[in-house]
């Protein structure tokens, strides 16, 4: 924790877990046994020791999205606040605003009471080396409890002052008794049954606890608890150990101490600790015998099911995207808090974010994936233009409303480094920019982007503007000739061949919706403009169409008639097949490996450039998606003989 | 000591819990077969056997609870809606109550069969099979509502396959309650033996 927002996260999230345990504690409170009681608050102990909101992820209540709005509504500020480790960390400047100096005061209250208990603690370790040491007669006494329920011993001092019993340090303990009186063995038992299960180590991980979250009253509550539950385990491994009537005499013998007043001190355990928590221990004591038979399992299930949503905690998924319902600047803040707060956990959520932000202009999507730098540029075109008046969107710099219906489309993915990718992103708008569309085309908006890695998240940057593109109405999904492609080419009969590859990476955002009228029109369906942070690749379509470019004279052209290729991708090294004959005829087709053909007939006046076509195929994605073919084999017929082999090499400078 | 007749009833009760828990037929989004009337019937069946099974009594607010969760949630379905996954920590507090609830009754009523079966019948250990079951498929199912969603594919497999061996054990549970109630009919030849 590096600052007051980092401490303010953690000790919430600690609190509402806090909360859920005293309801469940007491829910259980007559039914599973202390062992049980005491075990649970191993859960808070987790939660308190692991950075809170890490890897964007929350426990019960999504504290990290109201610590953000709070934090932004108070400061103005945009970062985003992460807990690195649980406990304070020293800052090297000094302190500059007022939460710097509330950070300050935090720290140097957690030092102080440090302090505090360290200073208790080696005062009692001096009192007690100035302590008398046990009587042979009382040594006896201890080893003889010991013996009879095969329980270590310890060093023993007699100690003026001492309200009863209770062990000190955890390295070398010391068993303090009080001086001038007989301690029950009873007594004894529990004090020996503390040293044999370690519990001072408990209550000195409850009292740092107790220093890291001091100005928490709830988990010092909490603390307290734990600690009166940690005396009741004990109490019931005594009940454990004795038989009837020696039952009834350890409960009047706590009764007893139920009027002492006793010092909390860091590093001991006491059988008296306070009348309060005896009352509360007496009432244990009297449900030990109707604690029901047989319950270890259910407890240990119980503890697994109320553990693994905490300790695993939430990923927060729904990004709040209703900035302008409510007026004033709050609302926004909340937006962009939520979306701060919601992690694009993948490259390709923060992809499909990044589309889904181009298709709505909404500013929320847009900071889920946005790098933290942006966040204030973001957040101030939405104020901005809420203050004029208009809803507060954020600007995508499209020349016009994509067509959500469409959704976006992802090209030519590369991957560009450890945790870089680029890709060019692309939308269809709902008409012509200029306003006069032309039949049968479509007007596309593309922008090449970069998604990387910041910190845990995944951000997109832009790496241009949205350009307009006019291409030929068709479905998106199996390439757009008009746009980039990686061109293959080689050179022989007069024509260079070019082969354009082309892949499309696609996220299923299709929806089905039933309505009243769907058992007879079967279930509508349309686009999920919902960001998935969590997304992954459901299909890659690897698209292909080949041309032929006339490079010769007009004479030689004018002998041609009819042209013919028929492509194959080749690795490198690969033995090159036998292809498909196209020769004569007009026609073609394709096959799953990618094998491409197709002849036409040339009409008068045709060329330079002649389209023969192409096709595509799918594939589920994997790490192969990203490979590009070494390169083509192709055969060129001219006339319906085959005039040419040749081997079509990948033009340098990337898709083009 | 409870009487047979009240001994039967209280089975029965509880047989017909576990039929209405388990077993659902909706007409659109309403379940016409209740599950808060199946925990009704369990509180039912507690009252009668209070005096049979002292730690029976101490199950009455977590079925309190839970039939009153589950006919929320009957009622949120005549709205077209669920309660299920809106509170995640009540989600979580009901699952808790649920584990416990079920195991604590399956374990005293064979503690019950354990006193009144016939020495050749076996239905007390049967009974706190099918339970250690019960509470083992209800964490597992749980542990595939979270870290196993996160962590692997396979959970929603993971979960239908445990929903379904979850069925087949309420199945058991419900058919060896009846073999219990079997005991307790009036026209049973062999006197209860003494409490």
């Amino acid at each position: 924790m590096r600052d007051i927002w980092a401490f303010l996260l953690q000790t919430l999230t600690a609190s509402g877990v806090a909360v859920l345990l005293l309801i469940v504690k007491a829910m259980f409170r007559d039914k599973l046994s202390p062992r049980w009681q005491f075990a649970v608050w191993g859960i808070l102990g987790i939660i308190l020791l692991l950075p809170a909101g890490f890897a964007g992820r929350y426990v019960l209540l999504n504290w990290p999205m109201w610590v953000e709005a709070v934090k932004t509504a108070l400061t103005g500020s945009y970062s985003l606040t992460q807990v690195i480790a649980p406990i304070p960390l020293p800052v090297p400047t000094l302190p500059a605003t007022l939460w710097d100096w509330l950070y300050l005061v935090y720290v140097l209250g957690v030092v102080l009471l440090l302090g505090r208990y360290l200073f208790s603690y080696f005062c009692l370790r001096r009192a007690l080396r100035a302590g008398i040491p046990a009587s042979a007669q009382i040594k006896a006494r201890i080893q003889a409890v010991a013996d009879q329920y095969h329980l270590p011993t310890c060093r023993a001092v007699m100690m003026e002052g001492a309200g009863s019993a209770f062990l000190c340090g955890v390295i070398s303990p010391i068993l303090v008794l009080p001086a001038g009186t007989q301690t029950d063995d009873k007594v004894l038992l529990h004090e020996l049954l503390h040293l044999k299960y370690r519990d001072v180590i408990w209550g000195l991980v409850i009292c740092l606890l107790r220093c890291v979250h001091w100005c928490n009253p709830l988990l010092w509550y909490c603390a307290n608890q734990s600690g009166n539950d940690l005396e009741s385990l004990c109490d019931q491994r005594v009940l454990e150990r004795l038989e009837g009537e020696d039952r009834r005499e350890y409960g009047r013998i706590l009764l007893s101490m139920a009027n002492e007043k006793y010092a909390r001190a860091p590093g001991t355990s006491c059988a008296s600790n306070g009348g309060k928590n005896i009352r509360q221990r007496i009432e244990a004591i009297v449900r030990f015998k109707r604690y029901p038979a047989g319950m270890a399992l259910v407890s240990v299930c119980a503890a697994i099911m109320l553990a693994t949503p905490l300790v695993f905690g939430t990923q927060a998924v729904n990004v709040y995207n209703e900035a302008g319902r409510l007026s004033g600047s709050v609302d926004i803040d909340f937006s962009m808090a939520s979306a701060r707060t919601t992690w694009c956990t993948t490259f390709v959520g923060a992809l499909d974010t990044y589309g889904k932000s181009l298709l709505t202009n909404s500013g929320a999507y847009r900071a889920m994936c946005a790098p933290l730098s942006q966040q204030a540029e973001i957040a101030q075109i939405m104020h901005d233009r809420q203050e004029k008046g208009l809803w507060p969107t954020w600007n995508s710099g499209l020349p016009m409303e994509a067509d959500q219906s469409t959704g976006y489309y992802l090209y030519n993915l590369e991957r560009t480094g450890e945790d870089t990718y680029k890709a060019l992103v692309a939308v269809k708008l709902n008409g012509a920019p200029d306003g006069h569309p032309e039949e049968h085309m479509m007007y596309l908006a593309v922008q090449p982007v970069q998604v990387q890695k910041e910190g845990s998240r995944w951000v997109v940057a832009e790496l241009g503007e949205a350009q307009t593109v006019e291409a030929q109405e068709a479905s998106m999904v199996w390439g757009v000739q008009e746009l980039p492609s990686y061109v293959y080419s080689g050179t022989a009969a007069n024509f260079r061949v070019e082969v354009c590859f082309q892949r499309t990476f696609v996220v299923d955002n299709t929806v089905q919706k039933s309505n009243s009228s769907s058992w007879f029109f079967g279930p509508s369906s349309y686009f999920d403009t919902v960001p998935k942070p969590n997304a992954q690749f459901d299909e890659v379509t690897h698209n292909q169409w080949t041309r032929c470019i006339f490079l010769g004279s007009e004479d030689e052209k004018a002998a041609i008639t009819h042209l013919g290729t028929s492509i194959v991708p080749l690795e490198e090294g690969e033995q090159r097949p036998s292809l498909q004959s196209a020769g004569y005829g007009s026609g073609g087709g394709s096959s799953n490996h990618g094998e491409d053909w197709a002849s036409l007939e040339v009409g008068p006046g045709w060329g330079p450039v002649v389209p023969m076509g192409g096709g595509g195929s799918s594939s589920g994605f994997d790490e192969d998606s990203f490979l590009l073919p070494d390169c083509y084999a192709a055969d060129l017929y001219i006339n319906g003989e085959k005039a040419a082999e040749l081997t079509l090499r990948l033009q340098e400078g990337g898709a083009q | 000591m409870t009487d047979r007749q009240t001994l039967y009833d209280a089975l029965s009760k509880a047989a017909w819990g576990y039929f209405l828990l388990y077993f659902d037929f909706k007409l659109g989004t309403v379940s016409i077969l209740p599950s808060f009337v199946g925990f009704l019937l369990f509180l039912s069946a507690i009252k009668l056997l209070k005096d049979e099974r002292r730690d029976l009594e101490l199950l009455r607010p977590l079925g309190t609870l839970l039939a009153v969760w589950h006919g929320g949630n009957w009622l949120a379905s005549w709205l077209g809606t669920t309660l299920d996954g809106r509170f995640p920590i009540v989600d979580l507090i009901i699952s808790l109550a649920g584990v416990y609830f079920h195991f604590q009754m399956l374990t005293d009523y064979a503690a019950l069969a354990a006193k009144y079966q016939q020495p050749d019948q076996d239905l007390d250990r049967r009974l706190l099979k099918w339970r250690t079951w019960q509470t083992v498929l209800l964490t597992a199912m749980s542990l595939c509502a979270h870290p196993l969603r996160f962590l692997t594919d396979l959970w929603e497999p993971t979960l239908l396959i445990l929903a379904l061996a979850g069925l087949v054990t309420s199945l058991c549970i419900m058919l060896t309650l009846f073999d219990l109630r079997r005991i307790f009919r009036e026209e049973s030849v062999s006197p209860l033996p003494p409490p």
